[in-house]
């Protein structure tokens, strides 16, 4: 297999925290996800956006989230902060700071949005109100979590365009989105996500929607913002190299589950489930990140799953008893887990 | 652990599992179109009531004996429920069950019309100015354009003002305010599909532009055009019978029920509900035409 | 800004003149004899042709319509022989009821359209929005007339709570002024309420539909802001449906004006139409389209200083 093919960046990645979500010595996490699903109503029945999700977070981590699109990944970020449509059907526990999410009151969870948690999306273009300034849109923000006047409100918007190093920040305050660029705007997208200094960040692919120079210089901005103290980072993006580079650890996706989690070094360094592989394949092909060519087929409708491994349709590796029992995730080591029932085969072979 | 049951029962599975995505036989466009028209029951009932309301204008001299537009002096506004006038009589003393179902006739020809008319005239302006573009396009449109400067009733009084009071210069009328609109929706959706692969593989085959317009643009444009003239007609009727009500529709003693609710209009202090009457048809066909026009889009999935 | 507001007002005047062109087409060249009912049932050949070049019938077309142009802008719309009156005099007092009539109509239906389209579109699914969007398709399919006549048997012939028509005089008090305007207010909006309401409904339910709404509400705004936040957001189709049922409103004039004898345009037009007085038609019919075409240029740069992204265009 083409594990082989381990992204050069990886390499010179520094050595990382200790990733709390399954070692014993963690200190106690910031986030705890059990069992989330999400389900959408559509005429052919539930489906099911986000299956069974769990992991933590240890404070001062990223996690980064890979997957094909619809794969869950986004709808289990909204998920999280409570952005999913009022028609959806929502069980689990997202525990935050020691508080249920999912249980508590809408007025509560907005209280917590802004402030505790904060949320960067994936098209700045589209992100934006159109209408008002960037001023109106920041200050707004700052007075809803902190009751000052409007000129220090003002004072702290300018401080935090400085922070997402925004050049000339007096007058883009002023400007309206229309008259910015696309990483001028994810900037300020991302300073109204710093406004509280949030200890947990949710980044929706965050770069996927600008220019390939400007997704650097964003990149290097979160590269930047993680070594804010005790601020945790969900980072969801279909680019493995991306997610290699930002991430502490990382979870895939596929079909609304988490089919393999580890550490960075060894997710890439030998990834147990056969999408994962897939996915690494693909990556060596540049322009194939969000439809791996290495994998054939389509990814299943999600109203309809498979009883069984919901990889399976897809997978050169599929056997009978894959189609009929939903595999358990099986740890090849204490921080390293996949949902494929070969996992502990292939390691033996 | 593995058996002969338990693999024919996970390839059984699987195989349930693939087929169930795809269904049976694919239901072509207006198959799909009619299976959700009749589901709407909103939709059915609204086709029901107009259906009666036909019935009832055409076998008028079946269901009634008496003369829509003779009256017996002696028996001028009776209230509803009088003997052998179920719903009354009007200043007459003609039968109001009777004139009302003959009312019908012209109410609805006057109201529908127009619309079916302007939809074909709007419809070739519209595809031909979409399908050329250039400077056909800019003369038809913009010549459209002049009639949004106009309030449209006002337009169709003062068209139908100047031609003269009658039934067909009020079917004029209202033809020359719809022809804008349609072709408006006409040339959207002409410009729309006119870069498409079947237009350029009909271009490609030597057909000639009358002749793609013809067979290609025009099979393509008709949901929306469809959608958009059904939901005119209950307007229509409205408009017609408001003309109708301003003295520029039928002349007397013919039944009409726009002219009709005006000739009355001097007896609510006498008979009033009576009087009201002929209201209650126009209302109750223009929410049936409209309640079917929005079925009619939900059911054709056509976006406004 | 200012210069797009220039450019927007410039071409509103090819379309000015578009309209005079094609109402005075309308009414001179459509058939229908302008003189039958000027001349006495005795006249002569000689008579009429004499009645014709008084009138300047005899003119070719062109110079006709320049001529009457010419007239319309300097404020003289011709003498009407039925009223014996100048046409521009009957018209002003006659426009300035109407746009009493039509401005308390559209500042009550808009409120409520837009009200109630509002409620619909943030509740959308629920009660409420059923109830708005079957009242909607009720009032959309409503004759005006039909339910002025029903308020007239209602409070007037039955009750006798209302003036069955006319309008009041100010030297009655306001109450009496307001107590005329009561049935022709509720008649002619009910279609202005019905196509707000439905306009409104949409655009806020397909601003809520924006992914911006997302960030608002992870900025932890309350849902009063984010309903701010698309409220401007959805304004636009409401303007420009705003400004088109101005429209509806001086057009459907003619109908609840004749119902309820309200001296404006709309029973001027009626009772012109009545005894064939095209000048007065003809005169009437132009300004309403003007005061119509001038209602959307407003609304036009009403948008413009709402939108910051048209305000750059220019």
């Amino acid at each position: 297999m083409a594990v082989t093919a381990v992204p050069e960046r990886t390499a010179r990645q520094q050595p990382r925290p200790s990733v709390g979500s399954v070692a014993s010595s963690a200190p106690a996490p910031l986030l705890q996800v059990e069992g989330l699903k999400t389900q959408f109503p559509t005429r052919g029945g539930w489906l099911t956006a986000v299956n069974e999700v769990s992991f933590e977070l240890a404070p001062g981590t990223v996690l980064g989230v890979l997957g094909e699109s619809g794969s869950g990944k986004s709808a289990m970020l909204r998920t999280i902060l409570g952005l999913q449509p009022k028609s959806a059907r929502i069980s689990g526990e997202v525990i935050l700071e020691g508080r249920d999410l999912i249980a508590m009151s809408a007025r509560e969870r907005a209280a917590m949005r802004g402030s505790s948690v904060s949320m960067v999306f994936q098209d700045p273009m589209t992100a934006l109100d159109p209408v008002f300034s960037v001023e109106q849109q920041l200050v707004e923000t700052i007075r809803r979590h902190h009751p000052m006047s409007g000129e220090e409100a003002r004072g702290r918007a300018l401080e935090l365009l400085h922070l997402v190093q925004i050049p000339s920040p007096e007058r883009r305050l002023k400007a309206y989105p229309y008259e910015l660029s696309g990483g001028m705007r994810q900037r300020i997208v991302i300073a109204m996500a710093l406004v509280s200094n949030p200890t947990l960040l949710l980044a929706d692919e965050p770069t996927t929607a600008l220019d390939v120079t400007v997704q650097a210089r964003v990149l290097d901005l979160f590269h930047e913002l993680k070594g804010r103290e005790g601020m945790s980072i969900i980072f969801v993006t279909h680019d493995l190299s991306v997610a290699a580079e930002i991430a502490d650890e990382i979870a895939v996706m596929y079909a609304g589950r988490i089919v393999e989690q580890g550490s960075v070094e060894e997710l890439v360094r030998s990834p147990q489930h056969p999408y994962t592989r897939g996915l690494l394949e693909a990556n060596v092909r540049p322009g194939q990140a969000d439809r791996p060519e290495a994998i054939r087929g389509a990814p299943p409708n999600l109203a309809n799953l498979p009883p069984g491994c919901s990889f399976a349709p897809r997978c050169d590796l599929v056997e009978d008893a894959c189609w009929s029992a939903l595999p358990e995730p099986v740890h090849v080591s204490a921080s390293h887990f996949a949902r494929c029932r070969l996992v502990t085969a292939s390691e033996s072979n | 652990m593995a058996t002969d049951a338990m693999t024919t029962d996970a390839a059984a599975l699987a195989r349930q599992w693939m087929d169930a995505d795809a269904p049976a036989s694919p239901e072509s466009y207006l198959q799909a179109g009619r299976r959700r028209f009749l589901r709407n029951r909103v939709g059915l009932a609204a086709l029901g009531v107009l259906g009666l309301l036909v019935v009832t204008a055409v076998a008028a001299p079946v269901l009634t004996t008496y003369d829509p537009n003779v009256g017996v002096p002696a028996d001028r506004l009776l209230p509803i429920g009088a003997d052998g006038h179920l719903v009354g009589t009007d200043e007459q003393g003609r039968d109001m069950l009777t004139r009302l179902f003959y009312g019908g006739r012209l109410s609805l020809i006057a109201g529908l019309t127009p619309v079916l008319i302007a939809t074909v005239i709007g419809t070739f302006l519209g595809s031909i100015a979409g399908y050329l573009g250039g400077w056909v396009a800019a003369i038809v449109m913009r010549t459209m354009d002049m009639f949004y400067a106009f309030p449209a009733v006002l337009l169709a009084i003062a068209i139908s003002a100047s031609l003269g009071p009658g039934l067909v210069n009020v079917i004029i009328s209202m033809t020359i305010i719809y022809i804008a609109p349609i072709a408006r929706v006409a040339e959207a959706a002409t410009r729309k599909i006119v870069t498409a692969e079947f237009i350029e593989a009909a271009r490609l085959t030597g057909a000639g532009t009358p002749r793609i317009i013809a067979t290609q643009v025009l099979a393509n444009i008709f949901s929306p055009i469809f959608v958009y003239a059904s939901g005119l007609v209950g307007l229509s009727i409205v408009i017609a019978a408001s003309l109708s009500f301003l003295g520029l529709g039928v002349k007397p003693p013919d039944a009409e029920w726009g002219f009709m609710l005006n000739s009355l209009r001097g007896t609510i202090y006498v008979n009033p509900w009576v009087a009201a009457l002929p209201g209650l048809f126009i209302f109750a066909t223009s929410i049936s035409f409209n309640m079917l026009a929005d079925a009619l889009r939900d059911a054709l999935d056509v976006k406004d | 800004m200012a210069t797009i507001i220039g450019r927007r007002v410039a071409m509103a005047i090819p379309t000015l003149f578009g309209v005079s062109i094609l109402i005075w087409l309308l009414l001179s060249i459509l058939p229908g004899d302008p003189l039958a009912f000027l001349l006495p049932q005795d006249a002569t050949p000689a008579d009429r042709e004499q009645l014709s070049a008084d009138l300047g019938l005899d003119r070719p077309l062109v110079v006709r319509y320049v001529s009457w142009v010419g007239d319309v802008m300097t404020g003289d719309f011709g003498y009407s022989p039925f009223r014996r009156r100048d046409v521009s005099e009957l018209i002003a007092t006659a426009w300035t009821n109407t746009a009493i009539l039509a401005g308390v109509s559209a500042v009550f239906g808009l409120t409520i359209g837009v009200a109630a389209g509002t409620l619909a579109g943030v509740y959308r699914g629920s009660l409420i929005d059923r109830a708005v969007t079957g009242l909607a398709i009720v009032g959309l399919s409503v004759p005006s007339f039909w339910i002025g006549i029903l308020l007239l048997i209602l409070f007037s012939a039955q009750w006798g709570l209302l003036p069955a028509g006319g309008i009041g005089s100010l030297e009655d008090g306001y109450l009496d002024y307001a107590k005329h305007l009561v049935m022709p207010v509720i008649a002619g909006s009910l279609i202005t309420i019905a196509i707000t309401a439905r306009v409104t409904r949409a655009s806020i339910v397909e601003t809520y539909q924006l992914e911006f709404v997302d960030l608002l509400r992870a900025k932890g705004l309350r849902e009063y802001q984010v309903l701010l936040h698309v409220s401007k957001n959805a304004m636009s189709p409401v303007l420009t449906t705003a400004g088109l049922q101005i429209g509806y409103l001086l057009g459907g004039s003619v109908l609840i004006e004749t119902i309820f004898s309200w001296p404006g345009l709309g029973q001027l037009v009626f009772n012109a139409i009545s005894a064939r007085d095209l000048l007065v038609v003809q005169a009437t019919t132009l300004v309403i389209a003007v005061t119509f075409v001038l209602l959307n240029l407003a609304v036009d740069i009403l948008q413009i200083a709402f939108d910051p992204r048209q305000k750059a265009a220019g």
